[in-house]
């Protein structure tokens, strides 16, 4: 009867010991600011133009693409994290659905392009274009207002339209996951 | 420290527990006519002892999971494969996209052209039933009888194991006859 009892406290303590000591040791998981900065744009407003290198070696000009078709830009804090690789895997699912929209995604990030190359290598690549607006450090993010106080990018999402006008400016907290709902109605709401 | 350890054991007793009967309680909607026809349910409205099977295979999935986005093309071959074993209907398919709205969840079915239902868990709660598992997860369990709710398998399916899957499937169906 006691073996039993004893196992169990035996489990017990251990279990204890163990999750007291990752509290001493291990990471602490702490939430940031959910929005750090304040985006001077809204929407009907004429977007920024940019140009920025991708990771594949080319310099992508946001009025090159705006000849082709409207734009989304998703700004992400920084690769490596869990929700920016599961944000950008998600739209990777996408394609169709922004094609049919006649509509272009285009994802930036402030690090440096060997990091955000090796990063998107790991997820297994993805369908969009990939800039880095690592220097002059966060030239594009500044310029979009999403540029926060540490020196990352706001979790932002920007459409533009053929004509360079906003039509979705969305700040959303960096510690969440937009749902892909605010990107799915603002396409719907594109007229060509 | 009693705290710490029920913290890092609950997700042990969760998947310990009788799954069935936590997910009995979660009610969800099912507005197509064809998945309320495919799980042989009326009401619109329904939970998981309402599917008419003798075995129900339960994923639970995220849009934006990398590894449910690979096994997608398997797990719509294994849903193949079971219906050409079991025509009749006796294994029936359904997944929840863990933290994913309705857009989502069509999003993903509408990628990898799944055709049994999918339902989605923005709040988690079928996620959180299930003791929060890593995604893609498969379970499966007893849908009706006298052992109805018992767990046969549940696993997460990196990569799906089809052959176990299918052996579970025979078994269990061979020894309900």
């Amino acid at each position: 009867m006691w073996k039993p009892l004893s196992f169990c406290l035996f489990c017990l303590l251990f279990f204890s010991t163990l999750t007291y000591g990752f509290e001493l040791i291990g990471p602490k998981t702490t939430l940031l600011k959910p929005v750090d900065s304040h985006s001077h744009l809204k929407v009907g407003d004429k977007a920024p133009l940019f140009q920025l290198p991708s990771i594949e070696g080319e310099k992508v000009a946001l009025r090159g693409l705006l000849e082709r078709s409207h734009v989304l830009i998703s700004f992400i804090p920084g690769a490596w994290t869990p929700i920016c690789s599961e944000q950008w895997p998600g739209y990777n699912i996408m394609e169709e659905i922004f094609r049919s929209h006649n509509t272009i995604l285009v994802g930036i990030s402030v690090e440096s392009i060997p990091s955000l190359r090796a990063w998107i290598k790991y997820l297994g690549g993805v369908w969009f274009p990939v800039l880095s607006d690592f220097w002059p450090h966060g030239e594009v993010a500044k310029s979009y207002g999403v540029l926060r106080s540490n020196g990352i990018a706001e979790r932002a999402l920007f459409l533009v339209d053929r004509s360079g006008t906003l039509r979705l400016v969305h700040i959303h907290d960096i510690n969440q996951r937009p749902p892909a709902d605010i990107i799915l109605n603002a396409l719907k709401g594109l007229k060509e | 420290m009693g705290i710490f350890s029920f913290v890092l054991l609950f997700p042990l007793m969760a998947s310990g527990a009788d799954e069935f009967h936590l997910l009995s309680r979660i009610s969800f909607d099912l507005p197509s006519e064809k998945d309320r026809n495919y799980l042989g349910v009326e009401a619109s409205q329904v939970t998981i002892s309402d599917i008419n099977a003798e075995l129900i295979i339960l994923e639970v999935f995220n849009m934006y999971c990398v590894h449910c986005q690979a096994e997608a093309p398997r797990i719509n071959s294994l849903f193949e494969d079971v219906n050409l074993l079991y025509p009749s209907g006796q294994v029936k398919f359904i997944g929840f996209g863990a933290g994913n709205t309705e857009m989502e969840t069509e999003v993903f079915k509408g990628k990898y052209k799944v055709k049994f239902p999918m339902i989605p868990d923005s709040d988690y709660r079928v996620h959180k039933a299930l003791g929060e598992p890593r995604t893609p997860y498969i379970l499966i369990f007893i849908g009706k009888g006298p052992e109805v709710g018992r767990v046969l398998y549940r696993k997460i399916a990196r990569p799906l194991e089809t052959q176990e899957i299918i052996s579970i499937l025979e078994s269990n169906l061979r020894e309900n006859k």
